[in-house]
Formats: structure tokens, sequence, C-alpha cells
């Protein structure tokens, strides 16, 4: 007994969970003797929970409920014969029983396998590869870039600063663009009022180029569809503009 | 192409994939069978060990892969901190070993079988990549089952789960089984 209580004096710190416990006082027990007795078992089993308690490291529910069945478990066994005992209890107990030796089986065995598929594993680690693949973003080839000295490059930054870092200037838009369906109109009612006129007079009240450019627009719209003749003589010289004979109401794309 | 190139295009493919290829993803990429595919990877061993290569072909979770030869390792983690890699606890590889035979396996069912809870080991192993969540049950709390990755296969040198040692072969000898059942169950 002095001995059992040594051994578990040592093993404290090493078991893990109450399972484990009760496992390595079973080995424990049977390097020296055959059978395992339940008694001394059940005394160590506490013993060691006591100790666990003192050192005031948590005393797990998994633990107390294993101790609770173990201690009915010893009880049983020392008082053989209980006259009138519940039948309900007395199989609930035995299921308990059987219950906790399958669970001891199973947590052997997978310690068994476990240190199979640990060694395994340190074989199998020996081996390494590599942990990338081909999908990582390259970085640009090298050979695209042209031959270009410190000069160079300082210009080409120089001219970039200044382009990107002035504001857009819009001066020079004019937005108020002509309408050339408007200027389509206005050719259609004149033209036809004046026999024949010069492009240069159709255009006399404009103020402005973009004026004249969406008079020539129009003008070749109106010519495409046959509302009016347009003929000029030569290079730079005066557009004769007439209303043509057949008056064609089609719709007008520009509109 | 005749053998020697298709072994030198497999050696090339190898040599940039993450993961191992299996032979039908190299039959198709290669436009052969895979009756070919397994004499050039016989082709690309052959001339790897005939002049004393540092990389070796291993199949491994229904692939092939290339690895470092197992001699050149200490020189390896000389060269590199990452080549050494930390061993997992017992208590982890027994958490392992459950997840292994019985997946899918929840929490709550490891800690039943060891006893003690099993949290933090569950969490190391998916972290290392080595079990992954397979899907949550509908019951409260909806617990997570969890269940080992192809890295697993990988890092235990196995094609697939059949080739884990039987578990039969791990349960304690009758002897220790029949003493333990006398201590318990002696009226």
């Amino acid at each position: 007994m002095m001995g059992a209580v040594k051994t578990h004096e040592v093993k404290t710190a090493v078991f893990e969970g109450p399972l484990d416990l009760l496992l390595q006082l079973i080995t424990s027990h049977q390097l020296e003797i055959t059978a395992v007795s339940l008694v001394d078992l059940v005394d160590e089993y506490l013993a060691v929970i006591e100790e666990i308690e003192r050192l005031d490291l948590e005393v797990t529910s998994e633990f107390v409920l294993i101790a609770s069945t173990l201690i009915q478990l010893k009880a049983r066994r020392l008082l053989p014969t209980s006259d009138g005992a519940d039948l309900d209890e007395e199989l609930e107990l035995l299921e308990e029983r059987d219950r906790l030796l399958a669970r001891l089986l199973a947590c052997v065995t997978f310690k068994d396998v476990a240190a199979v598929i640990a060694h395994r594993m340190d074989r199998a680690d020996r081996f390494m590869s590599r942990s990338w693949g081909i999908d990582f973003p390259l970085p640009p080839r090298p050979d695209t870039l042209p031959p270009i000295d410190g000069d160079r490059l300082a210009r080409l930054a120089a001219e970039l600063f200044e382009t990107t870092t002035a504001e857009p200037d819009l001066d020079h838009l004019d937005l108020d663009l002509p309408s050339v369906a408007d200027a389509m109109a206005d050719l259609r009612r004149r033209v036809t009022m004046d026999a024949e006129a010069g492009f240069s007079d159709l255009v006399a009240h404009t103020e402005r180029p973009v004026e004249v450019i969406a008079y020539f627009l129009a003008l070749l719209e109106l010519a495409r569809w046959g509302v009016v003749e347009a003929t000029q003589s030569g290079w730079l010289s005066e557009i004769r503009v007439k209303a043509a004979v057949v008056d064609l109401t089609i719709e007008s794309e520009w509109e | 192409m005749s053998d020697i190139e298709l072994a030198r295009v497999i050696e090339a493919i190898l040599f940039v994939a993450e993961e191992p290829v299996s032979r039908e993803q190299l039959a198709e990429v290669l436009e052969i069978g895979v009756d070919d595919v397994d004499r050039s990877m016989g082709t690309l061993r052959a001339s790897l060990d005939e002049r004393g290569s540092g990389l070796v072909v291993r199949e491994t979770a229904g692939g092939w892969r290339l690895y470092t030869r197992p001699e050149t390792r200490p020189f390896l983690e000389s060269f590199a901190v990452s080549a050494s890699s930390a061993r997992l606890s017992n208590a982890a590889m027994e958490v392992l070993s459950i997840i292994a035979y019985q997946q899918p396996v929840s929490k709550g069912q490891i800690t039943e079988i060891r006893g003690v809870d099993s949290g933090s080991a569950v969490r190391t192993l998916e972290r290392r990549g080595l079990i992954q969540e397979r899907e949550r049950l509908s019951t409260p709390g909806n617990p997570a089952l969890y269940e080992t990755s192809r890295l697993f296969l990988e890092k235990v040198g196995i094609n697939s789960l059949d080739e884990l040692p039987p578990l039969a072969d791990h349960v304690p000898p009758s002897t220790v089984v029949e003493s333990l059942e006398e201590s318990f169950r002696s009226e």
C-alpha cells in the first residue's frame, strides 16, 4: 500500500485526465501482480484526486464521475450480498461499469495506434516538399525595360510629374455646341426661298467657326437626302446651294 | 513525345506543383493514357536514382510529389529554420488518431473517448491543416464534425484512409482485457 502511494505521487503531474490516470494505475500494477485489485485501484485513484485538490488544481467533473462509479463498484465488492438491493440501481451500476471498461479499452487502443501514426509521420517528415507553387505574382521581366541612364530617367520623371500634377485646362473647350438639326431646319427654309445661294452667304450670320461647321454638316446631310443640290467649281471656291426638285421628308439622324 | 521527353515534362510539373498530382491529372495535361503516365513516372524515378538526385518522387495522398531525399534532411535544417517542424504532443496525436478512425467526429465525442477536454488539441491540428471541419450538426450549439485532410494523408505517407493500420491490431491483447474485466467484474 505504501509503495502504491509512492507511485502516484510520482505520476500526479504526468497523466492526462481520469482515464489516463486509471490506465496508469492499472499498468503500474500489472508489472507487479497478475490481477489488479479493484479495491486497491479505487483507493489509489481517490488518493490521487485528494492530492490534486491539495495542490489546488482543478478536479474536473469527469474525475468525480469516474470516482463515483469506482466507489460504488468497490462498495458492492465489499458487500457482495446486499439483501433487497434495488434491481434498477444494480443494473445501472453494471451498465456504468461496462461503459467505463469500454472507455478504458478505447483509450488504450487509440493511445497505441497514435504511437504508430506518430512514428509514420516522423518517417514521412524526413521528406520535404516545396510549399509554394507556380501561381504567385511574378515580378515584371527585367528585359522589358529599354536601355536608360540616370539623366534620361530624371528627365522623364520631371516631364511626367509636370504633366500629371497640372490641373487639366478646359478653357479651350467650347462646350456650347451648335445644333446640326437646327442648322438643317434653317437651311431647308432659306434654300427653298432663295433660288441659289453661296454657302458663305448662308453662314454670314454665324459668329463662331463651330457654327459654320454645323451648317456645313447640315448641308452635307441635306445634299445626301437630295433636298438640296450643292456644287463647287474648284478647290476652295464658293459652294453654290439651291433647292432640289423633290422634297423628301425623312427624319434626320442628327435629331 | 518520347518516354524520356514525357518524364522531363512530368518532372517539371511536379517541381511547380503545390500538392501531390494524380495520375489522371497528368494524363489529362499530357494528353496520354494513364499507362503511359505510369511508364514515364518509372523512367523519371529511375533517372533521379541513377544520377543520385537530391530529389525523389513519392506517391502519397493519391498523387505524386517531388520531395527532398531523406539523407539531405539534416542539412536542410541547418539551411532553413522552417525545415525543422515541431512534433505534435502525445495528446494531439491521440486526438488525431481518434479523428482519423472515427471521422466525422465532434469535439464532444473525442472528449468522451479520452476522458479529458480536447479543444486545444483540435485547434492545434486544425491550424496545422491536418484536420478540417466537414459539417456542423443541427443539435444545440451546432458542434462541428471534424475529418482528416489530404495533408494528413501526405504527412502520414499513405494514399487513402484505407491504408491506415487496422484499429483491431491495436486493441489491447486479450490478457490485458481479461485481467481488466476480471478486476472490474468479479462478483
